[in-house]
């Protein structure tokens, strides 16, 4: 181990490329905060937006009229107004990791707007991005996925092959009793090194977003059994190197096919499955759905209103000859709702997919499986903006069901249920790391064959060298 | 004499099977992106044509309706594919595919590739341009900075100066046998490509113009990396240290300054969120006339002045409906608004954009990339461009339909009213019309820069150091 740092300090590229490593570290857990911090003021105008309208209203309802002034038709003792002027907002609380992953696609937004007729699935990110850019994005989960096998390899690459070159493995045999030890021993050093340059980031990352010791332990233990898992593998591929030129070969091959190809690859059937989707199902399909229920015979449109909530027929406007039009407006958004929960449904089955190919393609890839892993401890991307795109279909399923039967109760509201519809707005969206086990087992496997495998080619690299 | 030299180091290729076989893989892997990519892309326009044509069938089916009506049934823009996106897809995955186009909002682009594919999106797809940009490159310098080395070390290099061969026949013939070797590739990918769309019946050719801009953007990048490795093999001591010497250059071209130019920009030229600036359009427009209420004070001005020049006291009695009258104005207010922020926020893209553009000066990579994307029609001004036309046929759209809400022959409140099919079947559809060549590419100047200056610059240190070469100055 002492030699191993002696070795780096004295080495003026293992030094620049330990440096370049943390401050590059540094700099994506600065973007990363920068992130949270955006998201931050993104929910406070959200709740700001929220805390007007709901003002408003208690101002109407202090000064006893029924809405806006230049609004007469505007009446909050109906369902619907009462609905608009909740402007209730659900919002998405970032996790402490969230700017872990800052970087990744994430095509959820962090604040929505509940009311009759919202859809969560037509839109877009919280952020604006600019795609020119947005690709090249810094974050610590890039860092520790991309960075972290580049410093393992700048640190080992002469480990074996230097021995060899300068032909002091004889010298190692005699003096340490083997080969295949001492450079074990000096991997294990730089997996030291590594693991505590990566530590180091995991812990800043923790202590800047304020993470519990438990998701900062997640954190570090995936960065350090990556770094171990690297280390294997470059020992396996440089220690066996007659030169240290061979060796950086061996290993410049193995993180581009690790690090670059095998994500490249899986990356372009990923969007192969999806580029000719453009999403007709929910512009197009629902469109239709939309236009056809206005167009739907009124008796059988509440047949199916009441089929999907039975509850109605105990009500008084079940009864009614012809519903009124302020009551059947609700009976559109009860049908339309419906088709909401199955297009999302549908949009979880073609996002099951993509996450299906992930979770394979981290088998064969540490990297993915890596970059999985840490969206999922951070709550950012594919699968946390799926859980809080299905948080807000249930929302806005809620709110459609207390519009339905109020408008169905054919009674005017009150103050009473405003205030009972802006206490009962839904909490707001945290996300609870899940699925870890996959993916971290998955590297602790990889990082098990990788020292196997190098143990395995040392043993027989060293019958002809001791 | 160079034309031997190039003859001598292309055979000395072909005798070494390990290079061999790593040419050949290399050439399989482009025919297969390419044909791949291609297959792709043509499958992406024929379900851009199919949604498209679909929207077209659901507006023309709605038969006589209210123009109004009609404004909120409204319709979509479908992104088609870019022009050469089928050799580079730049940052199409990034880009919505659909805008929705109605009254009284303008649309953003939604539902992305990249999106829907996950987290794996967070990784380059190898389309012919990133092999031809990023791994066609590392291929040279690993064949080049061995070529000359192992004539220096074989002692070839002194014994052909001895005999009076011109040192710079020699660098400039291991520097036109890579060169070559980059073009063979890049003549490759165009077969391949070219070859897949007439297989599928695609269109062969869907700009002549871009496809010889891409030829020559990616021909000069790599005349760039030939001459650069020839000259870090004649400028360094050992094949070791020009290895590494253009590795580290490699990774830093290809992986470190892109995304250091992405936080800079970032960093100097922020964007909002989509909640801030969808809250601040909102404001904004709050302050404005509203169509949809009759009693909206700035409306009742207008409202004044149509009635008084044509002497009439409501507008029931006007000769037209007044309510598209009032819509429109409404929109007015709205375009002008929307111009004011979303210009606002064009133009910080741009400056970002542009931040990008100067780092390209002095990075290669960056170059052809940029160019290469702005060639293929897949780069963020064709994303702008997009939007603007999407938003023009909004306006144009919204428009006609307040026009005929107006003066169709309805009244004012007479909601039943409906204009004929035959009006809305008039109407013509969005089609996206990219930009000529020049208009899509002026904005790259700075990396057309960039690259003729890095090429000269290179071919001056390779003039320079065959000089010095001659003379002794360098190890031979």
């Amino acid at each position: 181990m002492r030699f191993e740092l002696r070795a780096l300090l004295r080495s003026r590229a293992s030094t620049v490329a330990l440096l370049a490593y943390l401050a590059i570290g540094v700099l994506a857990i600065g973007l990363g905060a920068r992130h949270v911090a955006e998201w931050s003021t993104a929910l406070e105008t959200a709740r700001q937006a929220e805390a007007e309208t709901i003002v408003e209203a208690r101002g109407y309802f202090a000064s006893g009229v029924s809405g806006p002034e230049d609004q007469p038709w505007v009446d909050l003792a109906q369902p619907m107004w009462q609905d608009r002027f909740a402007g209730t907002r659900v919002v998405r609380e970032p996790g402490a990791l969230a700017g872990v992953a800052a970087g990744s696609v994430d095509a959820a937004p962090v604040a929505f707007h509940v009311h009759r007729r919202a859809d969560p699935l037509a839109v877009g990110g919280a952020r604006i991005e600019n795609p020119e850019i947005s690709g090249g994005t810094v974050d610590l989960a890039f860092v520790l996925a991309m960075l972290t096998p580049l410093l393992v390899g700048v640190l080992g690459l002469g480990i074996g092959g230097r021995e060899r070159e300068e032909r002091i493995d004889r010298l190692v045999t005699v003096h340490a009793g083997g080969v295949r030890e001492w450079l074990v021993a000096r991997m294990v050093a730089v997996a030291v090194i590594a693991s505590a340059a990566a530590t180091v980031l995991c812990l800043a990352a923790g202590a800047v977003g304020g993470a519990s010791p438990t998701d900062v332990g997640v954190l570090v233990a995936l960065s350090v059994a990556y770094t171990a898992l690297w280390s294997g593998w470059v020992l396996a591929t440089t220690g066996r190197a007659a030169t240290v030129r061979g060796g950086a070969f061996a290993f410049g091959a193995l993180w581009t096919v690790v690090c670059v190809l095998i994500p490249a690859v899986v990356a372009e059937v990923g969007l192969g499955t999806v580029q000719a989707d453009y999403a007709v199902a929910d512009t197009l399909d629902a469109r239709a759905l939309q236009y056809g229920a206005y167009e739907e015979d009124l008796a059988d449109l509440t047949e199916r209103l009441y089929a999907r909530y039975p509850e109605l027929r105990d009500l008084p406007a079940a009864s009614v000859d012809e519903l009124p039009g302020p009551v059947r407006r609700h009976a559109y958004d009860g049908v339309l709702v419906g088709a909401l929960r199955d297009r999302h449904e549908d949009r979880l089955a073609h996002e099951a997919a993509a996450r299906g190919l992930a979770e394979l393609a981290s088998g064969v890839s540490p990297p993915i499986a890596l970059t999985l892993a840490l969206e999922r401890i951070a709550g950012v991307g594919p699968e946390a903006a799926a859980a809080y795109r299905s948080h807000l279909v249930a929302a806005v399923e809620a709110r459609v069901y207390w519009l339905v039967v109020h408008a169905w109760r054919m009674e005017p509201l009150a103050q009473a249920d405003f205030d009972a519809v802006v206490a009962g707005a839904p909490a707001a969206f945290r996300w609870q790391p899940t699925g870890l086990l996959g993916p971290g087992g998955l590297l602790v496997l990889w990082t098990v064959v990788g020292w196997v495998l190098a143990f395995v080619g040392l043993g027989r690299r060293g019958d002809g060298v001791g | 004499m160079t034309a031997r030299v190039v003859a001598l180091q292309l055979v000395s290729w072909l005798r070494d099977a390990r290079l061999l076989g790593l040419l050949a893989a290399m050439m399989l892997a482009l025919g297969v992106a390419a044909s791949w990519a291609t297959a792709a892309d043509v499958s992406r326009q024929e379900a851009q044509v199919a949604a498209a044509s679909a929207a077209r069938d659901q507006w023309e089916g709605r038969g006589a309706a209210h123009p109004h009506s009609m404004a909120h049934f409204g319709d979509f823009a479908f992104r088609p594919s870019g022009s050469l996106a089928r050799l580079d897809r730049g940052v199409q995955a990034r880009l919505g595919k659909v805008v929705r186009v109605e009254g009284h909002h303008a649309g953003t682009p939604v539902h992305t590739d990249a999106a829907r594919a996950g987290t794996v999106a967070r990784f380059s797809p190898p389309d012919a341009a990133f092999l031809l940009q990023t791994v066609v490159p590392l291929l040279l310098v690993f064949l080049g900075a061995t070529g000359l080395a192992s004539d220096r070390a074989s002692g070839r290099l002194k014994l052909a100066l001895v005999q009076g061969v011109e040192a710079r026949a020699l660098v400039f013939g291991h520097m036109l046998a890579l060169w070559g070797l980059g073009l063979v590739l890049v003549a490759l990918v165009l077969v391949a490509s070219l070859a897949t769309s007439a297989l599928l019946g695609a269109e062969l050719i869907p700009s002549v113009g871009r496809l010889v801009g891409f030829a020559i953007v990616h021909a000069t990048h790599l005349a760039v990396v030939s001459t650069g490795v020839v000259a870090a093999a004649v400028w360094s001591r050992s094949a070791r240290s020009a290895l590494l010497v253009l590795l580290a250059a490699w990774v830093v071209g290809t992986a470190v300054l892109p995304r250091a130019t992405a936080s800079v920009a970032t960093a100097a030229y922020p964007l909002p969120s989509q909640d801030a600036f969808q809250a601040s359009l909102k404001a904004a427009k709050e302050a404005g006339p509203d169509g949809h209420n009759p009693q909206d004070s700035l409306l009742a001005e207008r409202r004044q002045e149509v009635l008084a020049e044509h002497g009439v006291e409501t507008v029931e009695e006007l000769p037209f409906n007044f309510d598209g009258i009032a819509m429109q104005i409404g929109e007015d207010f709205g375009d002008r608004v929307w111009d004011e922020h979303a210009g606002a926020l064009r133009a910080r893209l741009e400056q970002q954009a542009f931040v990008g553009s100067l780092a390209a000066v002095l990075n290669p990579f960056q170059a052809v990339d940029h160019l290469s994307m702005a060639l293929a029609g897949t780069d963020l001004a064709h994303d702008l461009d997009f939007r603007q036309q999407a938003e023009q046929y909004r306006r144009q759209l919204i428009a006609a339909l307040n026009h005929e809400h107006a003066y169709g022959g309805s009244r004012a409140g007479e909601r039943g009213w409906t204009a004929s099919a035959e009006f809305y079947e008039g109407l013509a559809p969005f089609t996206y019309v990219p930009p000529a060549l020049t208009a899509g590419t002026r904005h790259r100047q700075p990396e057309v820069a960039g690259l003729v200056l890095w090429l000269l610059g290179l071919l001056g240190l390779l003039v320079v150091g065959a000089g010095r070469l001659e003379r002794g100055q360098l190890p031979c």
